[in-house]
């Protein structure tokens, strides 16, 4: 294995926007984002000489963070708040049309009663969708949480529509 | 917006606006702030040996000046309820160091679970044993040392009887309050595992 601080670089560097999406679909709470991110970064710090090469990294990446997810409690009793991206406030500067702006601020406003729509799944269920989410395969999502690919197209199904029926009420 | 795919994009849309640096922090800072973090572990795990080499040296050492059968099976008996804890904790810590992140999902929660579980039984079951070893220990050293004094025996039973009292009360309501506290801040975290556990492995 290459210096550990250097895997441990590469994988940041090509993995950690979809980290943290992840982490914003396994918590849903701001704040608490940046504190599960940062417990998978030393998760996967200490444990980074442990990977045994049985799994593609990746797989052992999300593996910990996944992991990481069902082991966290929130640190406080702070009240949940979906997590807000920010856009609305930068939007009039970065959208010269007027159509573009409402177009995005629409997109936000979905992504919101998405977010708040996955706030609400069983834990084990958010860990799920987000996964599909991201656009992992059945496989990879069998393999990262440790059930057959046959139970995950059921499991996903069934989220699927507990997720609509959500986003549906929230809409 | 009611189907998996329309999900997916408006999900993946984020991708821009997560790289204009919502990120908590950035790599180099990251490793370095890592680095510091395993030092001071490094340093705390290195601090715990020795503190053990040396009271097993400092007890020991005592066998040249007091040799009585009474006196060494005590000290033997305090060293080995002292070692059969450190044992006993550690192969249950549940500190992030010692938990094997690299299993998949299902197998992290069932080894998890085992370790909580694990960690309840040593103050239920073991812990009595380690107080009843420890304080029968010194009681039994205290036979051999008394007699060198000049002691009555009323004397003698106060010591032995004080010792006894002093140190089994508060095994006593230690265990009760550990075990208190650990059910509230433990029970739901269990209960939340083997809801997910039993999830995942529904299928089987």
């Amino acid at each position: 294995m290459q210096n550990k601080e250097q895997v441990f670089q590469n994988l940041l560097s090509e993995n950690k926007d979809r980290l943290y999406r992840l982490c914003k679909g396994f918590i849903g709470h701001s704040g608490e984002v940046d504190d599960l991110f940062q417990e998978i970064m030393i998760n996967v710090w200490n444990n980074i000489e442990k990977f045994r090469g049985e799994a593609k990294m990746s797989t052992w990446l999300y593996r910990i963070a996944t992991n990481t997810a069902l082991l966290y409690r929130k640190r406080s009793n702070k009240r949940s708040q979906v997590l807000q991206t920010g856009l609305a406030n930068s939007a009039s500067q970065q959208y010269a049309s007027e159509n573009q702006l409402q177009q995005k601020i629409e997109q936000e406003n979905q992504l919101n009663q998405l977010l708040k729509a996955i706030n609400q799944l069983e834990k084990q269920d958010r860990i799920i969708i987000t996964l599909v989410l991201e656009g992992f395969s059945y496989q990879e999502i069998a393999e990262v949480v440790g059930i057959s690919v046959n139970y995950i197209g059921v499991k996903i199904n069934r989220i699927k529509n507990k997720l609509s029926k959500k986003v549906k009420t929230h809409g | 917006m009611d189907n998996l795919e329309a999900f997916k994009d408006l999900w993946q849309s984020q991708e821009q606006e997560i790289s204009k640096g919502d990120l908590p922090i950035e790599d180099s800072d990251l490793v370095t702030q890592l680095k510091a973090f395993q030092k001071k572990t490094a340093k705390e795990d290195f601090s715990s040996p020795i503190v053990g080499i040396i009271v097993h040296a400092v007890l020991l050492s005592t066998f040249y000046f007091l040799h009585g059968w009474k006196y060494i099976t005590g000290i033997l008996m305090v060293l080995l309820a002292v070692n059969m804890m450190i044992a006993l904790i550690k192969r249950s810590q549940l500190s992030t160091k010692e938990i094997d992140f690299n299993q998949q999902g299902t197998d992290f929660i069932t080894n998890i679970l085992h370790k909580i579980k694990a960690r309840r039984k040593i103050t239920t079951q073991y812990m009595p044993i380690y107080a009843i070893l420890l304080i029968g220990g010194i009681n039994l050293g205290y036979l051999d040392i008394l007699p060198l004094m000049d002691l009555t025996k009323v004397q003698v039973l106060l010591i032995h009887g004080g010792l006894t009292i002093g140190m089994g009360i508060p095994f006593y309501f230690g265990i009760k309050s550990y075990l208190k506290k650990f059910d509230e801040k433990v029970k739901p975290m269990v209960e939340e595992l083997e809801a997910i556990e039993s999830s995942f492995r529904s299928d089987e």
